[in-house]
């Protein structure tokens, strides 16, 4: 799997980041490291223990994340549910539920990625 | 500085860092913070060797704008430009950010050129600004010395007769200061800049410049007054006001806060003071400061006629009344800034009346209030001169023309571009040969030839010569020069008559 079959996808812009960080290798590097990020991770507990506002701050640099690399499938996801967050209210079941399967599937396209490097 | 400059990021996200970590430690030293806390503390440890602050806002323990708020009650956002950067895009985040004093907003995602160019624009400004201000600073000082030093040495011999050292004027003069300045913190009451209180600790050191008329018998006195030795003693503040009265310099700032300080500096608030009896407000600010700053330092020092009290006696007596009425923000000042000012004389080693810090924070002043006065006029009336210039050409029937060599361009008026059938300004108007379309090559030679033999004392030359198609053509011109090491011309004006 080339990056740019990774981005295509999980739904990124290939070009937009590459350009960014002028090539592929700093994104790559990035990409992969997500899979060790526990920022998502943070967030599920946080919602569990009802701890709002470190659970808005995951979601929010999440949402960073998804920003500097172009995970747009997640970031589309993450984005509302950050907002509601912000707002102080933990009612977020459906939301958060769409940000982990779109989770899920960036992960699962890394872990794709990384064999084929 | 041949040391890389120095940059702090402060974000809680680790692949944040990275990323601009990795963007920018070929070019700069990184050091990194993972919340607002930390990074307070390394701005505490590095101070100004920190050449730029990259903050996140969303960061626990302390989020950026609380930094920013920290950093803007300490003044150190005056040496450390900040760059906000943050996936909070609302125009609110951004403008409160701006209003906080970020230099720059860079929202996420990142891109490494533009990181880049504004990182090093931000630094390049602040460096530049920080050097300025360091040489104006250098140049003030150096000028201020010897009237800082005719001041402390006027103020100690006046100290001398009383038998004191000259420390009790430093005390006044340091406490003064720290009060005054807790003061501003504390209040917006009293509208002083940084300025006025360096004038007013400086002008502290002349508050007792009365008692050099008292007499030696009762000055030194080891015992009690009688009324009428009282009396005498008492004059001091109105005599130092009449000697300073006397001054020929009314205007000066310097000298009208030490005639407040010198005839009004043993009122006190309740009106039971001298010589006036002012209540209250009444009472100048510079007085009331240099008063309690008086007493305090006259409680907490050994006296020929006392032992030293320690500050909590001090403090009580001054509380209580028993040493004169005070105004109850000062006594509260006071109370604060202790240790402050404990620390101070314990670790002031010159005498010296105005440190680089005080003179360093008031040229910052200057810069940021910059009413450049005379730069400003000048300009102005270089805009004048261009309006009127530009009036005149309109309105003219002639064809005036202008010519700069180091430009290459000719500008013609509104008249002359008609006439020649050319626009008015002709950016390499000699590259195509255009102007033989009306003067001969032979003419044009010439009059560049007689252009090289004006000089600075007769500028002008007149030329007549027949145009291509047969017409009389008769130019008017003088050359414009600058003057240097060797005068040089730097263009032509002129007039062309069909």
């Amino acid at each position: 799997m080339t990056l740019k079959e990774f981005y295509s996808k999980i739904g990124g812009d290939y070009d937009g980041v590459t350009t960014r960080m002028c090539g592929e290798k700093l994104v790559l590097k990035y990409a992969l490291k997500f899979l060790d990020d526990t920022t998502f991770a943070a967030l599920g507990e946080a919602l569990e223990k009802g701890d709002c506002d470190s659970a808005f701050r995951a979601a929010h640099t999440v949402k960073g994340v998804c920003l500097n690399l172009s995970f747009d499938g997640l970031l589309k996801s993450i984005v509302p549910l950050t907002e509601v967050l912000r707002g102080g209210s933990l009612d977020v079941g459906e939301l958060y539920e769409k940000a982990k399967a779109d989770y899920g599937a960036v992960i699962s396209a890394l872990k794709e990625l990384k064999e084929s490097v | 500085m041949s040391a890389k400059r120095r940059i702090l990021i402060a974000d809680d996200s680790e692949m944040n860092r990275e990323i601009l970590k990795d963007m920018l430690q070929d070019e700069y030293d990184i050091l990194v913070a993972e919340n607002g806390e930390e990074a307070i503390f390394a701005i505490q440890r590095y101070g100004a060797e920190i050449d730029l602050l990259l903050l996140d806002i969303v960061m626990p323990k302390m989020d950026g704008f609380e930094v920013l708020a920290h950093m803007n009650k300490y003044k150190w956002t005056e040496d450390i430009p900040v760059i906000m950067i943050s996936a909070e895009n609302s125009p609110s985040a951004v403008h409160k950010a701006y209003e906080m004093g970020v230099s720059d907003y860079i929202s996420r995602p990142f891109d490494e050129t533009i990181v880049h160019k504004r990182v090093s624009n931000t630094i390049m400004l602040y460096a530049k600004q920080k050097r300025l201000v360091n040489a104006v600073t250098d140049q003030i000082f150096e000028n201020e010395k010897s009237s800082s030093l005719m001041i402390a040495i006027l103020s100690n011999i006046v100290e001398f007769r009383n038998g004191e050292s000259g420390l009790h004027v430093l005390h006044v003069r340091i406490l003064t200061k720290i009060l005054l300045q807790h003061l501003l913190n504390k209040t917006k009451k009293y509208p002083l800049s940084r300025k006025d209180i360096t004038l007013i600790s400086m002008a502290s050191a002349l508050h007792d410049i009365g008692k050099i008329s008292i007499p030696d018998e009762i000055l030194n006195k080891p015992g009690r007054f009688t009324e009428e030795e009282f009396a005498i003693m008492k004059n001091h503040s109105a005599i130092g006001g009449d000697i300073l009265k006397a001054l020929p310099f009314p205007e000066e700032k310097l000298i009208k806060y030490a005639y407040e300080i010198c005839r009004w500096h043993h009122e006190r608030y309740d009106g039971r003071g001298y010589p006036d009896g002012l209540v209250g407000e009444e009472i100048p600010i510079a007085a009331q400061v240099v008063s309690i700053a008086d007493v305090y330092d006259a409680l907490t020092s050994e006296r020929v006629y006392k032992k030293a009290f320690s500050h909590e006696d001090a403090m009580r007596m001054i509380t209580n009344g028993e040493c004169g009425s005070f105004n109850p923000i000062l006594i509260d000042c006071l109370k604060e800034t202790a240790e402050i000012y404990r620390y101070e004389i314990n670790n002031t080693v010159s005498n010296s009346l105005s440190n680089k810090e005080d003179v360093r924070n008031i040229v910052y002043e200057l810069t940021q209030n910059a009413d450049l006065g005379t730069s400003e006029r000048t300009l102005e009336s270089l805009e004048h001169q261009l309006t009127k210039e530009e009036f005149f050409m309109g309105l003219t029937q002639d064809i005036l023309f202008e010519y700069v060599y180091d430009t290459d361009i000719l500008t013609l008026s509104p008249y002359g571009a008609k006439q020649l059938k050319l626009s008015e300004n002709t950016l390499h108007p000699f590259a195509d040969g255009k102007q033989f379309q009306l003067i001969k090559e032979s003419d044009f030679e010439e009059i560049k030839r007689i252009i090289s033999e004006t000089d600075v004392k007769s500028p002008g030359v007149t030329y007549c010569c027949t145009t291509v198609d047969g017409k009389k053509l008769s130019l008017k011109l003088r050359t414009i020069w600058a003057l240097g090491e060797e005068d040089k011309i730097v263009g032509v004006i002129g007039k062309v008559t069909l």
